[in-house]
């Protein structure tokens, strides 16, 4: 009888000795490495398939351009910067897919300084509208789906305003033939 | 158990101990697992910013970047967040020099990268900001929009080794991203919010090295408790007792455990300031950010486990193992008894020991390394006074058939500290790594029991050595650990698959989108050798591109009503199910359950059409 009695303030104790020591070694404990900040906003992404955002943002003179008006043919929005060498190198065979496919519209997404961008386009001209989305909110590469916020980004929309593929990194000529023919 | 164990306070005393140290792990602290976001790293991941003071008046700032990485060097910017502090000018090594078609020649870094900045002003700490931006330079080709990160560095106490507090890892999205910088430094600062909450563990680490000593003594006393360590300790002191030797020949026991240990902290201390003035931010516990070590710890505690409960008596031949130097008699067992404590000791952080560490981290050179011998005395304190105080040992109990029920009871906090580590391990990478580590045991135990097995007497020496095959063998699994990529860095960088979802199927089917569609889970080893033969690749991801498709998974992993109506529907009694949807709206045809690349090519080329 004892002995039980025993057992028990044994297991007692030692299952409070145990959590003390937890709690202590978690309170002594400095942290040895800096605390990870929350990586991205818990903001939901957007899925393939899912109707697309209807941004409204500015296009280089500051006039407020809406998404939905070029609702009914596929949308190519191009997400770039001028500081990103990959951005700028694809942007030729943008302008060259513009061409070819007039009922594609390809858009130029600038996340960058609307000077900046400005003073580029005069050095490098391109056959599509730039748009600045820097000061979007919510972040429309985020709401698209790339979390690690790299440029460039691309996104096909659908003629019913739907996403059909989103691309993280340049498109290449041949992949972009491919985004745009079937989008017709 | 009373039976066999003698009632007396000590046993008292020690079943609560054993009972508290094998509760441990289930009430103490989880350990954070690694997270990736795809197959890009996170900028800050991707370029690592340290900081640390070089001289009074020179803080050197160290970057670690990641391979296919690289930063631009007229992209680096930093400013002092402090008006009391003062900067001078960065100063950066030469870069590679590239040319731009738009910005002209520039210079960039790969690998790794130190600047230094003068500062001056008198202040607790120095607050930066740091600028920075770097690109991708292999597929997929991007670049990072600029980062902005504040760092605090103390400046009072020591003058060398200072510790790097990012206090704010922010200002990756919202306003920063653009020029100028000294907006993104700004809108930094505001978007920093609690940041004196997280700056205050600077502020706690202790400037005093008398305290730091006594806490890391304490810190290492308690070390003595933890369920890893425990069990190697209870073993040595058993043995010291059965040998009933001189009281001379005790106390050299117990100084070679001793010298063991002071000599594995002496070394640990070492390397640590070694790779701190490399400019690494190193902590406690940092060894076990490495998979391969968890790895192989989970083993050794799993073979000391085994041999706790008696399973294996290594020991008594090879001469290789850590384990057996233990159990080996004279004073190289006792010596390498002490080296194996601070090995298996490692994983365990006891109080007090943290804050110990903390100082240990920053202080000057010198200083840290009493600490660190502070630690091993701690540890080795309880066999110095049974060696030194024969009273003490008359105190113990007598030896008998109870030693070896303990002896066999003490291989469980082994097994639960393996598990444990197992546990560590599959955070960091995955479950994959879990069934590897987990095989390896296995293979460890079949080489351990043939070893046993055929103990002379009961077979030629020649049939003893085939244990050395599943030993071998062994290797494989953990050495593909090593290559494993972190947990949750999927291989694709692009949206393939989406998850099942039957409204969003029945639209897709109705606006003529072809679908494949794949049920799979976890547990389901076609459905693994499917993916990884077909389905993972990037052929595949090519095809669904060419064709069109949408890629939709199911996991089956766990119950999902809405998955096994779908399996109901195509007659499927389990997973894997690979159906297809072709565009022109007819119905959905099932695929054969082992997929091949080329009929998925054929399948879905003709679904598109």
């Amino acid at each position: 009888m004892i002995d039980r009695r025993a057992t028990l303030a044994i297991l007692i104790l030692a299952t409070a000795a145990a959590c003390g020591g937890g709690w202590l070694q978690r309170r002594m404990q400095t942290p040895s490495s800096p605390p990870v900040a929350a990586s991205t906003p818990a903001q939901s992404s957007l899925q393939i398939g899912d109707p697309a955002d209807d941004l409204v943002l500015p296009d280089l003179q500051g006039t407020p351009q809406r998404l939905s008006q070029w609702r009914g043919r596929p949308v190519l929005l191009n997400f770039w910067a001028t500081w990103c060498a990959p951005c700028r190198k694809e942007m030729p065979a943008l302008s060259t897919a513009q061409s070819e496919h007039p009922n594609v519209r390809i858009i130029g997404v600038a996340l960058d300084q609307p000077q900046t961008v400005r003073d580029f386009l005069k050095h490098t001209p391109v056959d599509y509208p730039i748009l600045i989305g820097i000061d979007a909110d919510p972040e429309p590469t985020l709401r698209f789906g790339d979390t690690v916020g790299a440029l460039p980004f691309s996104v096909l929309i659908g003629p019913n305003g739907r996403i059909e593929r989103t691309q993280l990194g340049p498109l290449n000529a041949n992949e972009l033939g491919t985004w745009l023919q079937g989008s017709k | 158990m009373r039976s066999i164990l003698p009632r007396s306070p000590f046993f008292h005393l020690l079943r609560i101990l054993l009972l508290a140290a094998s509760l441990w792990p289930v009430c103490g602290v989880a350990q954070d697992a690694a997270s990736g976001n795809g197959q890009l790293l996170q900028a800050t991941q991707a370029f690592a910013l340290s900081a640390r003071i070089a001289s009074p008046g020179l803080l050197r700032l160290h970057w670690d970047i990641a391979p296919h990485y690289y930063l631009y060097r007229d992209r680096i910017q930093v400013q002092s967040k402090d008006a009391a502090m003062h900067l001078g000018e960065l100063s950066l090594p030469d870069g590679l020099k590239e040319h731009d078609p738009y910005l002209g020649n520039v210079e960039i870094y790969h690998g790794s990268l130190d600047a230094r900045v003068p500062y001056s002003g008198s202040a607790a700490d120095l607050r930066i900001a740091v600028t920075f931006q770097g690109c991708h330079e292999v597929d997929p080709k991007i670049c990072y929009p600029p980062v902005t990160q504040v760092l605090s560095v103390p400046l009072a106490g020591s003058q060398t080794g200072a510790i790097i507090l990012p206090d704010s890892d922010i200002a990756r999205r919202g306003g920063t991203r653009g020029f100028p910088p000294q907006l993104a430094a700004e809108s930094s600062l505001s978007s920093s919010g609690p940041e004196s909450t997280v700056a205050s563990p600077v502020h706690s680490v202790l400037s005093d090295l008398p305290l730091a000593l006594v806490l890391a003594f304490v810190g290492g006393l308690i070390l003595n408790l933890m369920p890893c360590v425990l069990p190697v300790l209870a073993i040595k002191a058993i043995g010291l007792l059965e040998s009933a030797e001189s009281s001379a020949r005790t106390q050299t026991h117990a100084l070679a455990y001793t010298a063991g240990v002071l000599a594995s902290f002496l070394t640990l201390g070492l390397c640590i300031l070694g790779l701190r003035s490399a400019g690494h931010a190193l902590g406690w516990g940092t060894q076990l950010q490495q998979p391969l070590v968890v790895a192989v710890l989970a083993c050794v505690l799993f073979v000391v486990g085994l041999n706790l409960s008696g399973i294996v008596r290594l020991g008594l031949g090879i001469g290789s193992t850590g384990s057996a130097l233990m159990m080996r008699p004279g004073l190289a067992g006792d010596f390498f008894t002490g080296v194996l404590a601070v090995v298996i000791a490692s994983p365990c952080t006891a109080p007090f020991m943290g804050t110990a560490l903390a100082y240990a981290f920053v202080a000057p050179g010198v200083a840290a390394l009493p600490v660190f011998l502070m630690l091993g005395l701690g540890l080795a304190l309880p066999f110095l006074l049974i060696g030194f105080i024969p009273r003490l040992a008359r105190w113990l109990p007598r030896p008998g058939r109870w030693m070896e029920t303990l002896k066999q009871l003490l291989a469980f906090p082994m097994y639960l500290s393996a598990v444990w580590l197992v546990w560590v391990l599959a955070n960091q990478r995955g479950v994959d790594a879990a069934g590897l580590v987990l095989i390896a045991m296995v293979l460890i135990a079949m080489a351990l029991w043939w070893f046993e097995r055929s103990r002379p007497g009961h077979g030629s020496t020649m049939l003893r050595g085939l244990a050395i095959i599943p030993l071998l063998l062994a290797l494989a699994p953990i050495a593909s650990i090593a290559r494993l990529p972190a947990a949750g860095a999927a291989a694709h960088s692009q949206t393939v698959a989406i998850p099942y979802d039957p409204a969003r199927l029945a639209q897709l089917r109705a606006r003529h989108v072809p679908v494949f569609v794949n049920m799979s889970a976890d547990w389901c080893v076609t459905c693994k050798a499917n993916e990884y033969a077909v389905l993972d690749t990037n052929a595949f991801r090519e095809l669904l591109r060419r064709t069109r498709t949408v890629y939709m998974q199911g996991d089956w992993t766990h119950e999902d009503p809405a998955i096994s109506a779908f399996l109901k529907d195509y007659d499927s009694p389990g997973v894997p199910l690979y159906v297809l949807f072709p565009s022109d709206g007819s119905p959905g045809r099932k695929l054969p359950t082992v997929l091949t690349a080329g009929f998925l090519q054929r399948s879905l080329t003709a679904a598109a059409k």
